[in-house]
């Protein structure tokens, strides 16, 4: 994707998206809300046109034929499918539009390998959120797409769910296909994802793997702790009756008086700092 | 196309079976009681009733598109079509020829158990232009078709242009002649009239029924659904663009 614009006016959503996939990888997609994500997504998808800008995949200008046979879809809140329809029937239904050959045996192969088989013949009305996700991975291996797109991948789902998202979506990349995915659950982000792209007002201002960012923007652990009184080290996040909001690194922790230490919380995600970053950076602190 | 389309019809026949049953129901009490009122107010004919299942089965194109878009926008799975389908136009309408066999399956029975219902004997039902009917039904379903695809258009950009769905129905029915004749309308609505989709259409069948000419009018309603249709795929097709630029409208 090379220089993409699009605007909804009076609003510029994306300004100058510049991004490259590679084979096999997972790619994150974050920003705040209204960062241009979904649009970004369903410029990929073909679902909207770019004002300027190109997209190419697999070498080749984006043009309907091609999101046809090699992309797959799964937008965020949405069951993206008729819901009496059950998961086998949905796969058919579209086996048939893109007229796949073999298409029973195809099939079989589909919901195995996205784990539905026992969910096949019940309509997805009567299915969770989850399963509804499964299926259309289920749509992505039966038309083979070479590029995956899921939009909030991991919102409303349980925990087991998320487990079974992850593996799934890491068995699909390894099969030297390539997932975009956006999603506010960062612990989700940052285990599945193999590089991150960041938006920030429809301009890209982070793109790499997660070590890399965490160098690049001196990203690391710390310690977030609520103190009773006037702190002697570490960063004040807050402040609130008396009590202390504080940002501080390890050995830090054994200066403070312990008595006075209300909570400690360990941030482990790099990419909520990351957010923050860019954004206190972009002079948008949240 | 058509094994895709099958396959969501009979799923979805099976889904809603309770809902196809209480459709019939309805059906059958709004033609029943419509039919019965215009018995009440004048002589009631053959194409009188057939005029009523005639504006119900040439209302499906409109009707079944618009919501068609309208669920299938809510759900995302109008996007997942559009993404698979080479002419989503194309699969509309031929989702729309299967839900139109079905209710020619319950059309045709009940049309004949109503005709005897309300006093016609085999004889006029054996007598009566079947051909014609059919040829002026099929040449008045293409222009529906395309109101259909032109208002299915619309619905892609505009979310709220469903309520108006059912208004643009039933001003058919009232404005055609299907339940009052054309030159029984109020004055101001009569030159509006004629020019409205289904007049044509069911002053042909009436004219069928009473040996009037009705060639003419037949060639006007032909010249008229072919339009129809045309501006329908193009509207259709235009909207869709549109759509594509400014996001769907269900999804913006």
């Amino acid at each position: 994707m090379r220089n993409l614009h699009k605007s909804f006016p009076p609003r510029k959503v994306l300004r100058g998206v510049s991004v490259r996939l590679y084979e096999g990888e997972i790619v994150g997609l974050l920003g705040l809300n209204g960062a241009g994500k979904t649009t970004f997504i369903k410029l990929l998808a073909g679902l909207l046109v770019p004002e300027e800008g190109q997209i190419n995949l697999l070498g080749r200008p984006l043009n309907p034929a091609t999101v046809r046979t090699a992309v797959a879809l799964m937008k965020e809140g949405q069951p993206s499918f008729s819901e009496f329809l059950t998961p086998r029937q949905c796969l058919l239904y579209y086996g048939h539009l893109l007229g796949i050959g073999n298409l029973e045996t195809r099939v079989d192969q589909a919901l195995e390998m996205a784990d539905l088989r026992q969910f096949a013949e019940r309509p997805l009305l009567e299915l969770s959120f989850g399963t509804k996700r499964k299926t259309g991975l289920a749509l992505a291996y039966l038309k083979g797409a070479r590029l995956l797109l899921l939009d909030e991948a991991s919102a409303g789902l349980d925990v087991k769910s998320v487990a079974n998202l992850r593996s799934a979506l890491r068995r699909y990349a390894q099969a030297g296909n390539t997932v975009l995915l956006t999603g506010h659950e960062m612990g989700f982000m940052e285990a599945v994802c193999d590089r991150v792209i960041l938006l920030h007002e429809g301009r890209v201002k982070a793109d790499g793997r997660l070590h890399e960012l965490g160098k690049k923007y001196a990203l690391q652990q710390f310690i977030e702790v609520w103190y009773e009184g006037e702190p002697l080290v570490g960063e004040v996040l807050e402040q609130e009756n008396g009590l202390f909001r504080l940002k501080l690194d390890l050995h830090e922790l054994g200066l403070l008086d312990g008595r006075r230490v209300r909570q400690v919380k360990l941030q482990q995600s790099v990419l909520e700092h990351l957010l923050q970053e860019v954004d206190r950076v972009e002079g948008r602190m949240a | 196309m058509w094994r895709a389309e099958w396959l969501r019809f009979w799923a979805e026949l099976r889904f809603y079976r309770q809902m196809w049953i209480s459709q019939l129901v309805n059906q059958l009490l709004i033609t029943a009681g419509l039919f019965w009122v215009i018995s009440l107010l004048s002589q009631p004919t053959l194409s009188g009733l057939a005029a009523l299942f005639f504006w119900q089965y040439v209302s499906i194109p409109l009707s079944k598109i618009s919501t068609d878009i309208w669920e299938e926008s809510t759900s995302g799975a109008f996007e997942q079509m559009y993404l698979h389908a080479a002419q989503p136009a194309w699969v509309l309408v031929v989702r729309l020829s299967n839900y139109l066999l079905q209710q020619t399956a319950v059309a045709v029975p009940l049309f004949l158990a109503m005709a005897l219902l309300f006093g016609f004997s085999l004889t006029d039902l054996a007598a009566y232009n079947w051909g014609g009917m059919l040829l002026t039904l099929g040449i008045t379903l293409a222009g529906f078709i395309g109101l259909g695809l032109a208002v299915g258009g619309v619905l892609l950009i505009y979310r709220n242009a469903i309520g108006y769905t059912n208004a643009l129905e039933y001003l058919l029915l009232f404005s055609s002649g299907a339940v009052v004749p054309l030159n029984q309308l109020p004055a101001f609505i009569q030159p509006v009239a004629w020019w409205l989709p289904l007049s044509l259409g069911i002053e042909t069948l009436r004219r069928l029924e009473n040996g009037g000419p009705w060639g003419l009018t037949l060639m006007g309603l032909a010249v008229q659904s072919v339009c129809m249709l045309a501006l329908g795929l193009i509207l259709f097709n235009l909207c869709l663009r549109r759509a594509l630029r400014r996001g769907f409208a269900m999804s913006r």
